[in-house]
Protein backbone atom coordinates (compact mmCIF):
# COMPACT_ATOMS: atom_id res chain seq x y z
CA UNK A 1 0.00 0.00 0.00
CA UNK A 2 1.06 3.42 -0.48
CA UNK A 3 -0.31 6.14 1.61
CA UNK A 4 -1.21 9.65 -0.01
CA UNK A 5 -1.44 12.26 2.54
CA UNK A 6 -4.30 15.02 1.51
CA UNK A 7 -4.68 17.21 4.86
CA UNK A 8 -7.37 19.74 3.28
CA UNK A 9 -10.61 20.70 4.19
CA UNK A 10 -13.68 18.37 2.73
CA UNK A 11 -15.47 21.61 1.88
CA UNK A 12 -12.25 23.79 0.76
CA UNK A 13 -13.92 24.11 -2.76
CA UNK A 14 -16.48 25.90 -0.82
CA UNK A 15 -14.67 28.02 1.12
CA UNK A 16 -12.68 29.00 -1.81
CA UNK A 17 -15.67 30.38 -3.71
CA UNK A 18 -16.82 31.94 -0.31
CA UNK A 19 -13.34 33.88 -0.24
CA UNK A 20 -13.99 35.46 -3.30
CA UNK A 21 -17.59 36.60 -2.64
CA UNK A 22 -16.53 37.97 0.63
CA UNK A 23 -13.66 40.06 -1.52
CA UNK A 24 -16.61 40.99 -4.27
CA UNK A 25 -18.19 42.22 -1.15
CA UNK A 26 -15.61 44.18 0.18
CA UNK A 27 -14.37 45.90 -3.04
CA UNK A 28 -18.05 47.20 -3.30
CA UNK A 29 -18.46 48.08 0.42
CA UNK A 30 -20.87 46.03 1.46
CA UNK A 31 -22.21 44.55 4.53
CA UNK A 32 -23.68 41.69 4.32
CA UNK A 33 -25.70 38.99 6.42
CA UNK A 34 -26.68 35.47 6.38
CA UNK A 35 -30.20 35.04 7.98
CA UNK A 36 -31.04 31.56 9.16
CA UNK A 37 -33.84 29.61 11.05
CA UNK A 38 -35.75 26.45 11.02
CA UNK A 39 -38.64 27.01 8.37
CA UNK A 40 -41.25 29.32 9.40
CA UNK A 41 -39.10 31.40 12.04
CA UNK A 42 -40.14 34.47 10.34
CA UNK A 43 -37.14 35.36 8.23
CA UNK A 44 -39.08 36.19 5.38
CA UNK A 45 -41.08 38.49 7.54
CA UNK A 46 -38.48 40.06 8.96
CA UNK A 47 -37.23 41.09 6.03
CA UNK A 48 -40.19 42.53 4.97
CA UNK A 49 -40.48 44.63 7.98
CA UNK A 50 -36.70 45.71 7.83
CA UNK A 51 -36.55 47.15 4.25
CA UNK A 52 -39.91 48.71 5.66
CA UNK A 53 -38.08 50.55 8.41
CA UNK A 54 -34.43 51.53 6.46
CA UNK A 55 -36.46 53.11 3.35
CA UNK A 56 -34.69 56.14 2.55
CA UNK A 57 -32.11 55.25 4.62
CA UNK A 58 -29.97 52.91 3.35
CA UNK A 59 -30.29 50.57 0.19
CA UNK A 60 -30.88 46.67 0.66
CA UNK A 61 -30.75 43.84 -1.82
CA UNK A 62 -31.81 40.49 -1.24
CA UNK A 63 -30.94 36.77 -2.13
CA UNK A 64 -33.76 34.23 -1.04
CA UNK A 65 -32.55 30.75 -0.55
CA UNK A 66 -35.25 27.80 -0.80
CA UNK A 67 -35.60 24.32 -1.72
CA UNK A 68 -38.66 25.11 -4.07
CA UNK A 69 -40.86 28.19 -5.70
CA UNK A 70 -39.85 31.96 -5.83
CA UNK A 71 -42.53 32.91 -3.24
CA UNK A 72 -40.16 34.63 -0.78
CA UNK A 73 -38.34 36.44 -3.79
CA UNK A 74 -41.80 37.59 -4.69
CA UNK A 75 -42.45 39.20 -1.26
CA UNK A 76 -39.39 41.20 -0.84
CA UNK A 77 -39.81 42.36 -4.94
CA UNK A 78 -43.11 43.90 -4.18
CA UNK A 79 -41.62 45.70 -1.63
CA UNK A 80 -39.34 47.78 -4.45
CA UNK A 81 -35.81 46.09 -3.27
CA UNK A 82 -33.74 43.99 -5.82
CA UNK A 83 -34.27 40.20 -4.91
CA UNK A 84 -33.08 37.14 -6.76
CA UNK A 85 -33.92 33.77 -5.50
CA UNK A 86 -32.22 30.39 -5.15
CA UNK A 87 -33.64 27.19 -5.72
CA UNK A 88 -31.66 24.50 -4.71
CA UNK A 89 -34.04 22.01 -5.67
CA UNK A 90 -33.98 19.46 -2.50
CA UNK A 91 -30.83 21.14 -0.96
CA UNK A 92 -30.73 21.74 2.31
CA UNK A 93 -28.71 25.06 2.94
CA UNK A 94 -27.05 27.37 0.14
CA UNK A 95 -23.52 27.00 -0.98
CA UNK A 96 -21.16 29.82 -2.27
CA UNK A 97 -21.07 29.03 -5.83
CA UNK A 98 -24.71 29.72 -5.61
CA UNK A 99 -24.41 33.04 -4.22
CA UNK A 100 -21.70 33.54 -6.42
CA UNK A 101 -24.07 32.95 -9.50
CA UNK A 102 -27.15 34.86 -7.69
CA UNK A 103 -24.80 38.15 -7.43
CA UNK A 104 -24.62 38.18 -11.31
CA UNK A 105 -27.96 38.84 -11.22
CA UNK A 106 -27.39 41.81 -8.80
CA UNK A 107 -25.76 45.54 -9.47
CA UNK A 108 -23.61 45.14 -6.53
CA UNK A 109 -22.62 49.36 -6.92
CA UNK A 110 -25.81 50.61 -5.94
CA UNK A 111 -26.00 48.38 -2.78
CA UNK A 112 -25.18 48.88 1.08
CA UNK A 113 -26.62 45.92 2.54
CA UNK A 114 -27.11 42.37 1.26
CA UNK A 115 -29.21 39.96 3.03
CA UNK A 116 -29.11 36.53 2.34
CA UNK A 117 -32.14 34.37 3.64
CA UNK A 118 -31.43 30.97 3.98
CA UNK A 119 -32.76 27.70 3.51
CA UNK A 120 -34.93 27.20 6.41
CA UNK A 121 -32.93 24.42 8.26
CA UNK A 122 -30.81 25.06 11.99
CA UNK A 123 -28.09 22.12 11.50
CA UNK A 124 -26.61 22.50 7.34
CA UNK A 125 -25.86 26.03 6.54
CA UNK A 126 -23.58 26.27 9.77
CA UNK A 127 -21.00 24.31 7.77
CA UNK A 128 -21.45 26.56 4.60
CA UNK A 129 -19.61 29.94 4.47
CA UNK A 130 -21.22 32.03 2.21
CA UNK A 131 -19.02 35.36 2.64
CA UNK A 132 -20.66 36.74 4.94
CA UNK A 133 -19.94 39.63 6.91
CA UNK A 134 -22.37 37.83 10.18
CA UNK A 135 -24.71 35.06 10.36
CA UNK A 136 -27.90 36.29 12.14
CA UNK A 137 -30.01 33.44 13.78
CA UNK A 138 -33.90 33.58 14.32
CA UNK A 139 -35.83 31.27 16.56
CA UNK A 140 -39.46 32.18 17.40
CA UNK A 141 -41.37 31.34 20.75
CA UNK A 142 -43.17 28.62 19.22
CA UNK A 143 -40.14 26.48 18.91
CA UNK A 144 -39.62 26.17 23.12
CA UNK A 145 -37.14 27.84 24.63
CA UNK A 146 -34.65 24.53 24.62
CA UNK A 147 -34.02 24.64 20.94
CA UNK A 148 -30.19 26.59 21.32
CA UNK A 149 -29.24 23.29 23.57
CA UNK A 150 -30.63 20.74 21.16
CA UNK A 151 -29.42 22.93 17.64
CA UNK A 152 -26.15 24.63 19.22
CA UNK A 153 -24.11 24.82 16.04
CA UNK A 154 -26.07 28.05 14.70
CA UNK A 155 -26.17 29.91 17.37
CA UNK A 156 -22.12 28.94 18.48
CA UNK A 157 -21.36 30.89 14.34
CA UNK A 158 -24.03 33.41 15.25
CA UNK A 159 -23.03 36.86 15.71
CA UNK A 160 -26.66 38.29 16.49
CA UNK A 161 -30.02 36.23 17.77
CA UNK A 162 -33.37 37.42 17.03
CA UNK A 163 -36.08 35.96 19.53
CA UNK A 164 -39.50 36.62 16.55
CA UNK A 165 -43.35 36.16 17.72
CA UNK A 166 -42.84 37.86 21.16
CA UNK A 167 -46.34 38.58 20.06
CA UNK A 168 -47.31 34.93 20.55
CA UNK A 169 -45.77 34.58 24.15
CA UNK A 170 -48.92 34.82 26.34
CA UNK A 171 -49.87 31.13 23.81
CA UNK A 172 -47.56 29.25 24.19
CA UNK A 173 -45.02 27.33 26.66
CA UNK A 174 -41.97 29.20 26.20
CA UNK A 175 -39.65 30.96 29.06
CA UNK A 176 -38.08 33.86 26.99
CA UNK A 177 -35.77 34.72 29.47
CA UNK A 178 -34.75 30.65 29.57
CA UNK A 179 -34.52 30.89 26.03
CA UNK A 180 -32.12 34.14 26.05
CA UNK A 181 -29.84 32.43 28.74
CA UNK A 182 -29.56 28.98 26.85
CA UNK A 183 -28.58 30.79 23.89
CA UNK A 184 -25.53 32.58 25.92
CA UNK A 185 -24.72 29.63 27.03
CA UNK A 186 -23.74 28.30 23.78
CA UNK A 187 -22.38 31.79 22.38
CA UNK A 188 -22.12 34.46 25.24
CA UNK A 189 -21.20 37.08 22.66
CA UNK A 190 -24.67 37.00 20.66
CA UNK A 191 -26.15 40.15 20.55
CA UNK A 192 -29.94 39.69 21.09
CA UNK A 193 -32.81 41.55 19.96
CA UNK A 194 -36.56 40.57 20.88
CA UNK A 195 -39.22 41.34 17.53
CA UNK A 196 -42.61 40.78 16.61
CA UNK A 197 -43.24 40.95 12.66
CA UNK A 198 -47.04 41.37 13.23
CA UNK A 199 -46.81 44.32 15.79
CA UNK A 200 -44.00 45.51 14.42
CA UNK A 201 -42.14 45.82 17.92
CA UNK A 202 -38.35 45.60 18.24
CA UNK A 203 -37.83 45.68 14.69
CA UNK A 204 -36.66 49.73 14.87
CA UNK A 205 -34.12 48.46 17.90
CA UNK A 206 -32.92 45.68 15.43
CA UNK A 207 -33.37 48.29 12.62
CA UNK A 208 -31.08 50.99 14.27
CA UNK A 209 -28.18 48.33 15.27
CA UNK A 210 -28.17 47.24 12.16
CA UNK A 211 -27.29 50.62 10.47
CA UNK A 212 -25.19 51.27 13.00
CA UNK A 213 -23.24 48.25 12.56
CA UNK A 214 -22.99 48.54 8.83
CA UNK A 215 -21.34 51.91 9.37
CA UNK A 216 -19.42 51.49 11.99
CA UNK A 217 -18.10 47.61 12.41
CA UNK A 218 -17.30 46.89 16.19
CA UNK B 1 -28.68 16.13 6.83
CA UNK B 2 -26.02 17.82 4.78
CA UNK B 3 -23.85 14.43 4.48
CA UNK B 4 -24.36 13.05 1.58
CA UNK B 5 -23.36 16.81 0.13
CA UNK B 6 -20.13 16.39 2.15
CA UNK B 7 -19.73 13.23 0.94
CA UNK B 8 -20.15 13.91 -2.57
CA UNK B 9 -17.39 17.13 -1.92
CA UNK B 10 -14.96 14.38 -0.58
CA UNK B 11 -14.91 12.26 -3.43
CA UNK B 12 -14.49 14.91 -5.57
CA UNK B 13 -11.10 16.05 -3.11
CA UNK B 14 -10.30 12.68 -2.84
CA UNK B 15 -9.91 12.59 -7.06
CA UNK B 16 -8.47 16.32 -6.98
CA UNK B 17 -5.75 14.49 -5.24
CA UNK B 18 -4.77 10.93 -7.03
CA UNK B 19 -1.88 11.88 -8.34
CA UNK B 20 -2.06 9.71 -10.87
CA UNK B 21 -3.32 6.93 -8.83
CA UNK B 22 -6.45 4.85 -10.10
CA UNK B 23 -9.80 5.42 -8.26
CA UNK B 24 -10.28 1.47 -8.49
CA UNK B 25 -7.43 0.86 -6.21
CA UNK B 26 -8.10 3.38 -3.42
CA UNK B 27 -8.52 1.23 -0.12
CA UNK B 28 -9.06 3.45 2.74
CA UNK B 29 -9.84 7.12 2.99
CA UNK B 30 -8.87 8.90 6.44
CA UNK B 31 -10.79 11.74 7.67
CA UNK B 32 -10.86 13.79 10.45
CA UNK B 33 -14.14 15.17 11.69
CA UNK B 34 -14.89 17.25 14.94
CA UNK B 35 -17.09 16.41 17.39
CA UNK B 36 -18.46 20.05 17.22
CA UNK B 37 -18.53 19.83 13.08
CA UNK B 38 -22.38 19.13 13.28
CA UNK B 39 -21.42 16.03 11.02
CA UNK B 40 -23.58 12.83 12.07
CA UNK B 41 -20.59 9.95 11.25
CA UNK B 42 -22.89 7.18 11.22
CA UNK B 43 -25.14 9.16 8.38
CA UNK B 44 -21.59 10.35 6.64
CA UNK B 45 -20.33 6.74 6.40
CA UNK B 46 -23.94 5.47 5.26
CA UNK B 47 -23.79 8.17 2.48
CA UNK B 48 -19.91 7.51 1.65
CA UNK B 49 -20.80 3.76 0.93
CA UNK B 50 -24.06 4.24 -0.71
CA UNK B 51 -22.25 6.98 -3.18
CA UNK B 52 -18.77 4.45 -3.91
CA UNK B 53 -20.84 1.15 -3.96
CA UNK B 54 -21.67 2.15 -7.63
CA UNK B 55 -18.54 3.48 -8.80
CA UNK B 56 -14.72 3.11 -9.48
CA UNK B 57 -14.02 3.89 -5.77
CA UNK B 58 -16.10 0.42 -4.39
CA UNK B 59 -12.85 -0.67 -2.53
CA UNK B 60 -12.67 2.42 -0.32
CA UNK B 61 -13.21 2.38 2.74
CA UNK B 62 -13.98 4.90 4.73
CA UNK B 63 -12.15 5.84 8.49
CA UNK B 64 -13.09 8.67 10.47
CA UNK B 65 -10.80 10.16 13.58
CA UNK B 66 -13.19 12.27 15.82
CA UNK B 67 -11.27 15.13 17.46
CA UNK B 68 -12.46 16.50 21.14
CA UNK B 69 -13.80 20.05 21.38
CA UNK B 70 -11.06 22.45 22.79
CA UNK B 71 -11.05 25.64 23.69
CA UNK B 72 -8.55 28.44 24.45
CA UNK B 73 -9.21 31.13 26.85
CA UNK B 74 -7.82 34.13 26.60
CA UNK B 75 -8.31 35.41 29.86
CA UNK B 76 -6.75 32.86 31.99
CA UNK B 77 -4.14 31.54 29.18
CA UNK B 78 -5.83 27.50 29.83
CA UNK B 79 -6.84 25.41 26.99
CA UNK B 80 -9.67 23.04 27.85
CA UNK B 81 -12.00 20.38 26.54
CA UNK B 82 -15.29 21.82 26.42
CA UNK B 83 -18.75 20.29 25.68
CA UNK B 84 -18.95 20.94 21.86
CA UNK B 85 -19.92 24.08 20.95
CA UNK B 86 -20.08 25.67 24.95
CA UNK B 87 -17.84 28.72 24.44
CA UNK B 88 -17.26 29.07 28.23
CA UNK B 89 -13.86 28.51 29.96
CA UNK B 90 -14.23 26.02 32.68
CA UNK B 91 -11.35 27.32 34.44
CA UNK B 92 -12.11 30.87 35.00
CA UNK B 93 -15.76 31.51 33.47
CA UNK B 94 -14.61 33.92 30.68
CA UNK B 95 -16.47 34.13 27.87
CA UNK B 96 -12.98 35.11 25.70
CA UNK B 97 -12.44 31.46 24.27
CA UNK B 98 -11.59 30.66 20.85
CA UNK B 99 -12.10 27.33 19.45
CA UNK B 100 -8.71 25.72 19.07
CA UNK B 101 -10.58 22.19 17.32
CA UNK B 102 -13.62 20.18 17.01
CA UNK B 103 -15.49 21.90 14.26
CA UNK B 104 -12.88 20.39 11.65
CA UNK B 105 -13.80 18.42 8.81
CA UNK B 106 -10.97 17.16 6.57
CA UNK B 107 -9.45 14.95 4.49
CA UNK B 108 -5.94 13.58 6.08
CA UNK B 109 -4.99 11.02 3.54
CA UNK B 110 -6.04 7.83 1.47
CA UNK B 111 -4.15 5.00 1.07
CA UNK B 112 -3.91 3.18 -2.45
CA UNK B 113 -3.19 -0.73 -3.66
CA UNK B 114 0.21 -1.45 -5.27
CA UNK B 115 0.00 -3.24 -8.49
CA UNK B 116 0.96 -6.77 -6.33
CA UNK B 117 -2.06 -5.86 -4.42
CA UNK B 118 -4.63 -5.23 -7.44
CA UNK B 119 -7.67 -7.63 -6.87
CA UNK B 120 -8.34 -7.92 -10.63
N1 LIG C 1 -47.70 35.83 15.23
C1 LIG C 1 -46.60 36.03 14.49
N2 LIG C 1 -46.47 35.41 13.30
C2 LIG C 1 -45.35 35.64 12.58
C3 LIG C 1 -44.33 36.51 13.03
N3 LIG C 1 -43.35 36.53 12.11
C4 LIG C 1 -43.75 35.71 11.11
N4 LIG C 1 -44.95 35.17 11.38
C5 LIG C 1 -45.71 34.21 10.56
O1 LIG C 1 -44.99 32.99 10.54
C6 LIG C 1 -45.14 32.37 9.26
C7 LIG C 1 -43.78 32.08 8.65
O2 LIG C 1 -43.13 33.30 8.38
P1 LIG C 1 -42.01 33.48 7.24
O3 LIG C 1 -41.54 34.87 7.32
O4 LIG C 1 -42.51 32.97 5.95
O5 LIG C 1 -40.89 32.48 7.82
P2 LIG C 1 -39.56 31.89 7.12
O6 LIG C 1 -39.90 30.52 6.64
O7 LIG C 1 -38.56 31.83 8.24
O8 LIG C 1 -39.16 32.82 6.05
C8 LIG C 1 -45.98 33.30 8.41
O9 LIG C 1 -47.31 32.85 8.46
C9 LIG C 1 -45.83 34.63 9.11
O10 LIG C 1 -46.93 35.48 8.93
C10 LIG C 1 -44.51 37.18 14.29
O11 LIG C 1 -43.67 37.93 14.77
N5 LIG C 1 -45.66 36.87 14.98
MG1 LIG D 1 -38.74 32.50 3.99
ZN1 LIG E 1 -10.26 31.03 31.55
Amino acid sequence: MSVITIERKILEKNDEVAGRNRALFAEHDLFVLNVVSSPGSGKTSILERTIEQLRGKVSLAVIEGDVQTDIDAQRVARLGVPAVQIVTRGGCHLEANLVHEALKNIELQNIRILIIENVGNLVCPANYDLGEAMKVVVISTTEGDDKPLKYPNMFCFASVLLINKIDLLPYVNCNIEQLRLNALSINPNLRVFETSCTTGVGIQTWCEWLLQHTTHPE
Amino acid sequence: MHEMSVAQQLLHLIRRNLNGANEEDVRSVRLRIGIGAGIVTESLRFCFEALVASSSFRHASLLIEETPFTIHCQACGSVSPSEPLILLCPACNSHRVQVLSGTEMELIEIEVADVEEKII
